[in-house]
């Protein structure tokens, strides 16, 4: 497979006309039609269906076409990538966190970075899921972190990041303290320390999920503030277990269906990345999320 | 035994419905492994990628101790692939020795990256090619035929999963050499899994490239 047949399918793809494509391309149309041929076989199919006047990709087309449209732009910035980011070019990184995702998770990537190239210019925004989406289909945003459902939409591109149990922390001495997993009626029975708006996704998996509602409740809007509040022995809350906490402050599993949750890195699909931000997705990409486990055991 | 014999006989254990899957495909990809891949002379292309540790690999950065050895391999869900990075394992100090340093790149992300280099015990880095990026700028990308993809996820290996897309695109096994000033000195492709470059020959050509080098500098 090489890559000016990738050009060409995906100037192809965009324009669905191959006289359009082959001068977009600057070749001639046999040639952009023998290297189209060409790819056809090296995938084991047609990738467009030529009717009289339309072409269309086809379903072997479709599914092609978004990885080989990222493998084109990464082989292409390759360089331009490794040069801005060398030079210290600023270049702004901005990434949305639905509520109850840490910033922890996403540190040991933005470190790598910055041993890199101090000169980052880096936002990080918490929020509802609606509008951290909605402002990174603005542009306002480059990624966000959320928590995976299966109503994201379309245009979001997503990858896998990690899957975390979603754990009670309580104080030592508490009365749950010494059990080896709680239930939704223990929960029931505590002041449940939660996030104030209802769009957060631990709050929601104990009270839409779980269809747990405890009489005492407390409010903040961060999990700092509320483990802070766990701290004071003021409740318990529920929470992934990858939340970072001071000790002496305890997670305990929840027996509860399903227990666990998948959080994903999503970005806008077909959109550029800046050279900051392409690393950063190659980064996250290939970071080993299993390398915290013992961290979270030992914290457990 | 040589690195080919050994992968050679570990071929013959395996079900003759994988083995003629795999045959298939070494006679699809031989126009592949003839035409499209880099040859010596070619520059080599650059990359940033991670590595198993979660840093940036710079190629300018490696090939300043170069020559530069450079592997793809598919993942260490390939035994083919674990007995070769093993092999190359053996002769990586040796490598280093002759001044020269190695790299292998696979398509797999996440935590099959560091599965493959902390799992083998690898004393070279190991590098994710995210979206198989650098595979194609080498020219060394296939699409693993739908019967072969299949056969796979029924042993209960999911490349998509692995790669994080579901474009089902491997790199053939291939070994590169690169000089200090990034030129491609050596280039071997193959769609056969079983047809590798010997470590031997690798370090073989790193010293005789060293020694070249070691050489000129000695007439200025």
């Amino acid at each position: 497979m090489e890559l000016n047949q990738i050009k060409y399918f995906v100037e192809l793809a965009r324009t669905l006309n191959f006289t359009r494509a082959a001068e977009a391309s600057h070749v001639t149309q046999p040639a952009l039609t023998r290297a189209i041929q060409k790819l056809e076989e090296e995938l084991g199919g047609p990738l467009f269906r030529r009717e009289r006047r339309h072409t269309q990709l086809t379903e072997l087309g479709r599914l092609m076409l978004p990885p080989l449209q990222r493998a084109l732009d990464s082989a292409r910035d390759a360089r331009v990538q490794a040069d801005a980011f060398r030079r210290r070019e600023t270049s702004p990184l901005r990434i949305g966190l639905e509520y109850s995702i840490p910033t922890l998770v996403l540190t040991p990537v933005l470190t790598a970075l910055r041993r890199r190239n101090s000169d980052i210019e880096l936002t990080l925004r918490e929020g509802p899921r609606a509008a951290i989406c909605e402002q990174m289909l603005a542009g306002e945003l480059d990624f966000a972190s959320l928590v995976e459902t299966s109503d994201l939409q379309e245009r979001l591109h997503r990858w896998q990041m990690y899957s975390e149990r979603y754990v009670l922390f309580c104080p030592p001495g508490h009365r749950l303290a010494a059990r080896d997993a709680v239930s939704a009626g223990d929960i029931a029975e505590e002041c449940l320390l939660m996030h104030e708006d209802a769009a957060c996704p631990a709050r929601a998996f104990v009270t839409e999920l779980n269809h747990v509602h405890p009489t005492r409740r407390h409010f903040a809007n961060s999990p700092s503030q509320i483990l802070d509040m766990v701290q004071a022995s003021l409740g318990v809350a529920v929470e992934g277990e990858r939340l970072p906490c001071a000790a002496p402050l305890l997670r305990r599993p929840i027996a509860a269906e399903p227990d666990t949750r998948t959080v994903i890195l999503t970005t806008v699909a077909g959109r550029p990345l800046g050279p900051t931000a392409a690393l950063f997705l190659k980064l996250m990409r290939a970071r080993a999320w299993s390398l915290d486990a013992p961290a979270l055991a030992a914290a457990a | 035994m040589s690195l080919r014999e050994q992968l050679a006989a570990m071929l013959t254990l395996r079900p003759e419905r994988y083995r003629s899957l795999l045959r298939e495909l070494a006679e699809r990809l031989k126009k592949t492994a003839e035409e499209g891949v880099l040859k010596p002379g070619d520059p080599m292309p650059d990359f940033v990628l991670p590595d198993a540790t979660g840093e940036l690999v710079f190629s300018d950065d490696l090939l300043k101790r170069a020559p530069l050895v450079v592997v793809f391999f598919r993942g260490d869900w390939c035994p083919f692939c674990r007995t070769t990075l093993s092999a190359l394992n053996e002769v990586a100090p040796d490598i280093e020795a002759a001044g020269a340093s190695l790299v292998a790149l696979t398509p797999d992300t996440g935590d099959y990256v560091n599965a493959a280099s902390s799992g083998l015990g690898l004393s070279f880095p190991v590098v994710s090619d995210v979206d198989g990026a650098t595979a194609l700028r080498f020219g060394v990308t296939y699409r693993v035929p739908d019967a072969l993809y299949g056969y796979w996820t029924g042993v209960g290996i999911d490349i998509s999963a692995r790669h994080g897309d579901s474009s089902h695109l491997l790199p053939l096994v291939a070994t590169f050499i690169a000089d200090r000033s990034g030129i491609l000195r050596f280039a071997y492709a193959s769609g056969d899994i079983t047809d590798r470059v010997e470590p031997e020959t690798i370090l073989a050509q790193v010293r005789e490239m060293a020694n070249e080098v070691r050489a000129t500098d000695n007439s200025c």
